[in-house]
């Protein structure tokens, strides 16, 4: 991984921050195309987002890019390959160890370590095929989620 | 006569071999069969040489009636995938069943020349409901671009053992692992070439999977050597199950068994094994594996399911995979209880053998995981096996 620490500032959760890591896809796009394609919408659902209220945005990986990053609502769920949801705590905990490791989480941050026993984050959907995506695509996801060490994010309070 | 002879009659007899090298059949019995056939090839060879005679050109080659010819085959963003060739009704219709089975490409101006092409005994899967899945062209895809290097893609040089007990646990996993691989591998390898080639897709689809398999047999190798342990003890349960699954009756019976259980409880496993890794190394691994391995589960589901939308006598077919499954659950159970593979796993989960009952309770999840995502895909497929499958849904451990 190639990501260098910025001063950028970004708050979480939000559209923006999940635009720039599609930034950062886009800018080191050889190193995601080593990885292969990845075609999957991806939803994040945080229980306590801004406000205290359920946060849902939907990521849509195309190919080697993210094609749309966009706030959602309950009925747009079956638009999701998969579901991961959670709540501000375990994002923060997760993207401290990408920070500490420079680009890679430590051995029990993981995305898959994280959602394997259901908790503490709940990775779901409502097709066995599109949580399969899930696996089919996790060196991509987890990536993705890596080059959030390439700059400052803001946890907000609810 | 020309000066290029058609001489088979000349030909030595083969020597009569005696050796027990294997063989799919004797030189003898070849060269016999060969000879048998002349009147077809003979005739075109004698046709052939007789205008090389006369020096005179045949051009049939040009003729593009009955062609394709002009079919615009246009590549998407990606590159020109099967999926974009398929859009056209010229390639992309695939029949439910093909009368071709020799190699004369779908699409091309083959009618004509049904008489005289030679049929491949050995391609008798001939219907598409045995073989077809409908994300069969994405998977290939995504297959071919998803490749990776166990030589190069794991931080070999960062494994260090953190004690004796859960390196002998990885080994033991990493030997067992070994082994599944192998299946996995050569039960589409034993199909394949049964595939009529109108079903090229599948075919390459298969051949991606065992790509993928000789792979991972060749990662859990180098696992199991790579921390200073070693390979330790193959596991007879699990053996029984490998057999089953490689003399299943049939191409759909076997995928069910092998990609939608078997490797939908190997998807477990490696998922389980990136979240107890205690190196990189071993993270790099299962997670790798587990992106190839999905894919094989999620062609497994919706191949079972192509396999039961097409079935003529759906009722029939349906009673005759319950009886397959009935009996397929039983020897997968007999891996499951294995404790060559159970223990291994529990150390890893209670962090030593010390601790190894906690790390029980953490098999007794995995279990429970197993059985439920088996019967959610099963569900996809249009199976249902809910009253009836055979594996307890809670682990049978006394606790
Ligand atoms: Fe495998
Ligand atoms: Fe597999």
């Amino acid at each position: 991984m190639g990501g260098v620490m910025t001063d950028e500032i970004v708050a979480f959760p939000s559209i923006e921050w999940f635009e720039l890591l599609a930034q950062r896809m886009a800018e080191q796009r050889d190193h995601f195309v080593s990885l292969g394609s990845c075609d999957c919408t991806a939803q994040v659902t945080i229980w306590d987002g801004p406000g205290g209220d359920e946060w849902r945005c939907q990521v849509v990986f195309e190919e080697f890019g993210v094609e749309s990053v966009r706030l959602v609502s309950e009925e747009d769920e079956e638009a999701a390959d998969f579901i991961l949801e959670t709540d501000r705590e375990t994002w923060q905990e997760m993207v401290d160890s990408i920070v500490e490791g420079e680009g890679r989480p430590g051995l029990l941050h993981t995305l898959n370590r994280l959602t394997m026993p259901g908790t503490p984050i709940r990775c779901w959907s409502h097709d066995p095929l599109g949580r399969d995506a899930f696996f089919r695509f996790n060196q991509t996801i987890q990536h993705f989620i890596n080059n959030s060490a390439t700059f400052t994010t803001e946890w907000s309070e609810g | 006569m020309t000066a290029i002879e058609n001489n088979i009659d000349s030909l030595p007899a083969p020597p009569l071999d005696g050796s027990a090298i294997p063989i799919a059949v004797s030189t003898e019995e070849y060269v016999d069969r060969y000879r048998k056939f002349y009147d077809q090839w003979g005739e075109l060879l004698q046709t052939n040489l007789d205008r090389l005679d006369r020096g005179s050109y045949h051009l049939g080659w040009m003729d593009k009636e009955g062609s394709n010819w002009g079919t615009q085959v246009k590549p998407s963003s990606r590159g020109l995938t099967y999926s974009d060739m398929n859009r056209s009704k010229a390639y992309g219709t695939i029949p439910e069943k093909t009368e071709f089975r020799n190699f004369a490409p779908r699409g091309s101006v083959r009618d004509r020349y049904a008489d005289q092409l030679p049929t491949i005994e050995e391609y008798d899967v001939v219907e598409k409901m045995h073989v077809w899945a409908d994300n069969l062209e994405t998977l290939y895809e995504e297959a071919k671009v998803r490749q990776w290097n166990s030589t190069t893609d794991i931080p070999w040089t960062e494994l260090e053992p953190v004690s004796e007990d859960l390196e002998m646990a990885a080994c033991q996993l990493s030997t067992f692992l070994t082994e599944v691989e192998f299946v996995a591998g050569d039960f589409p390898a034993r199909w394949i070439y049964r595939i009529a080639p109108d079903y090229f897709e599948a075919k390459n689809f298969l051949v991606t999977q065992m790509m993928d398999e000789a792979r991972h047999m060749e990662v859990f190798r180098k696992r199991a050597l790579a921390g200073g342990g070693a390979l330790l003890h193959p596991s007879p349960a699990f053996e029984w199950a490998l057999k089953a699954i490689l003399e299943s009756p049939t191409h759909t019976q076997g995928t069910f068994l092998l990609n939608v259980l078997g490797e939908g409880l190997v998807l477990t496993i490696f998922r389980a094994g990136e979240f107890l890794s205690k190196t990189h190394v071993d993270k790099e691994i299962f997670r790798l594996c587990m992106q190839d391995e999905a894919r094989h589960v999620s062609y497994g589901t919706l191949e079972l399911k192509s396999f039961l939308d097409a079935a003529p006598n759906q009722e029939a077919a349906l009673a005759d995979m319950h009886a397959f499954a009935d009996i397929g659950e039983q020897v997968i159970l007999t891996a499951i209880t294995d404790p060559y593979v159970l223990e291994p796993l529990a150390v890893l989960m209670g962090d030593g053998i010390d601790d190894i009952d906690d790390g029980m309770e953490g098999v007794s999840f995995l279990w429970a995981t197993i059985v439920e995502e088996y019967l959610q895909r099963c569900d996809r497929a249009g199976f249902d096996r809910r009253e009836k499958c055979t594996i307890p849904a809670e682990f049978p451990w006394a606790v």
